[in-house]
């Protein structure tokens, strides 16, 4: 395969994973919010499940170019490593990482 | 290492979007052959049947992280020399320090441009032969 018929089958592969990354994410935003309101509710252990899906929704969303829902996953993964940060700011940061997947998902044509 | 041409590499992550964009990514070096495996558990029992020239490390994996895989690789004959570049979403300098002072040979951060990837682990590799 010639350099450029690699660099076009990633641009490809790379355009179908970014449609279902967004999928996915959107489905684990629900879980984490879930986890956010058991963690509201005492369950410590809920952080380390947020902290562990914020930190895969982070690193593979800046791979996709989807920067700001990384930065948004970003933010989450630290509030949860952060217990009093956690009480404080959790839905409202899942809230905001609710918000970007869906506007990259409309920027993208695709509804979440 | 001196010299030796990068032929075969093994990445772990547990994540299979990753591994699928890793994959391809260094396929566009064509004379590399690239192995993934979900885990570091894997990757141990792998490892001694494929011999990769280098091996590249996800930090943050369930189970066995990248660092404990790490160690465990250097506690066996067969692969302690086999050198490791980890992969991090968090490359902050005192954990890119941390890892090259335990024996890593590079760190690559996470996001990374899959058309530059190549290149980046060719120039590590370089860097160190």
């Amino acid at each position: 395969m010639s350099d450029d018929a690699a660099r076009e089958k990633l641009n490809a592969r790379l355009a179908e994973l970014a449609v279902r990354y967004l999928r996915r994410t959107a489905d684990e935003t629900t879980e984490i919010r879930a986890a956010a309101q058991r963690f509201q509710n005492g369950e410590q252990d809920a952080l380390h499940e947020i902290e562990r899906a914020a930190h895969r929704i982070r690193g593979s969303g800046g791979m996709f170019g989807f920067d700001a829902v990384s930065n948004a996953a970003s933010r989450l993964e630290l509030a949860a490593a952060d217990g009093a940060e956690a009480a404080l700011r959790l839905l409202s940061l899942v809230d905001e990482l609710d918000a970007e997947v869906k506007s990259a998902a409309a920027s993208r044509g695709q509804t979440s | 290492m001196s010299g030796k041409i990068l032929r075969s590499i093994l990445y772990v992550d547990d994540e299979p979007d990753i591994r699928e964009i890793v994959q391809l990514a260094l396929s566009l070096s064509p004379d590399l052959e690239v192995h993934t495996c979900e885990s570091g558990i894997k990757a141990l029992e792998i490892l001694p049947l494929l011999r990769p020239d280098l091996v590249l490390l996800d930090v943050m994996m369930p189970g066995l992280d990248g660092p404990a895989t790490f160690a465990r690789m250097r506690e066996h004959d067969a692969l302690r020399s086999i050198p490791v570049v980890f992969v991090t979403a968090k490359a902050l300098p005192q954990e890119v320090d941390r890892f090259m002072s335990s024996g890593a040979l590079g760190v690559i951060s996470k996001p990374f441009d899959p058309m530059q990837l190549a290149h980046g682990v060719l120039d590590i590799w370089r860097a160190a032969s």
